[in-house]
């Protein structure tokens, strides 16, 4: 028996032409589910579509902060799929400025990608017409959320923000029995965070070390795909610690 | 921007007094050229130049004028 089984249900997946929306999309395939593969990217999204099992599955290249389109591309893809059971926003983008360099425009851009598109997402998807009763919304946090870090401020703040929202979710959707939940990972070996350290080591700042090391996009993926799935029905409003021990 | 200018710019981020930086002087000699400034001078080539520093770039300056010459 499998426990992760997500046949006969569908899932958006945000930030799926690469790295761990890639590897989520990628998952999610695997147990049988249908994938709707949002991206800026739409050479990322073919490559992701690449390695998906099953069929049925839709790519859609689109900003997520172009705000007044959203609604115009949630109708869209709602007309294509009927309904959904689930959410995964893993868009995200990094930033490392030292507070003398810190301005509120470059605040908003990390907030427009990691949080404001998140919330404008839960918003229209889960409207009772196009969101099953059941379902599970799943968000990509980091412990950047709960620690600090030279130089992330702007990260830090947004992925804190997406918990607090979080908690905030899976209270306002409990009566219909949507679950609301985030991933925390440490450092995960995907392009995006190579270049980070390439970056730390030409600089001289200190990479996180965890005692289990980094993780694999995979782990992230499979976290995900159990919280997405029928095996928890009671896990809300909480976010799971990827991190190789790194917060021990 | 002119010369003056840019080195302004440097002045500010290092929070140094002006005048303290010359085109000649060396970056391993200047106390507050550490990591977090390194990454603020990312951001400011970004911002005030439109260009993309890499760390590996940043590696190879030795000088401020190396800076200067990257900045354009």
């Amino acid at each position: 028996m499998n426990i992760i089984d997500l046949s006969n249900k569908t899932f958006i997946v945000t930030g799926a032409g690469s790295g761990i929306g890639q590897e989520t999309a990628r998952v999610l395939s695997i147990q049988g589910a249908k994938v709707v593969m949002l991206d800026l990217n739409q050479a990322g999204l073919d490559e992701t579509l690449a390695l998906m099992e099953g069929t049925g599955h839709l790519c859609k290249a689109c900003d997520l902060t172009d705000f007044e389109a959203l609604p115009t591309l949630v109708k869209d893809i709602m007309e294509q799929c009927g309904t959904i059971d689930g959410l995964v926003h893993c868009a995200g983008i990094s930033s490392r400025k030292p507070l003398n360099v810190l301005k509120a425009e470059g605040f908003s851009k990390v907030m427009d990608v990691n949080f404001y598109s998140f919330v404008e997402l839960v918003r229209l998807a889960t409207k009772k017409k196009y969101f099953n009763d059941g379902g599970s919304i799943v968000v990509m946090s980091s412990i950047s959320s709960i620690r600090g870090y030279k130089a992330k401020s702007e990260y830090c703040v947004s992925k804190a923000a997406v918990d607090a929202f979080v908690r905030c979710m899976a209270l306002e959707l409990a009566d219909r029995k949507i679950r609301v939940n985030s991933v925390r990972p440490a450092e995960v070996l995907t392009p995006l965070a190579l270049k980070a350290r390439e970056t730390n080591a030409a600089v001289g700042a200190s990479d996180f070390n965890a005692p289990l090391g980094p993780s694999d996009p995979y782990e992230v993926a499979n976290t995900i795909a159990f919280l997405l799935s029928d095996a928890t029905k009671t896990i809300t409003g909480t976010s799971i610690l990827i991190d190789g021990g790194g917060c021990i | 921007m002119t010369t003056e200018e840019k080195i302004a710019l440097l002045e500010d981020m290092l929070e140094l007094d002006n005048g303290s930086l010359k085109p000649e002087t060396v970056l391993a000699d200047i106390d507050e050229y550490d990591s977090m400034v390194k990454l603020s001078l990312i951001v400011l080539m970004d911002d005030e130049c439109g260009k993309k520093l890499t760390g590996e770039q940043i590696r190879e300056f030795k000088t401020v004028q190396d800076i200067l010459d990257f900045m354009g």
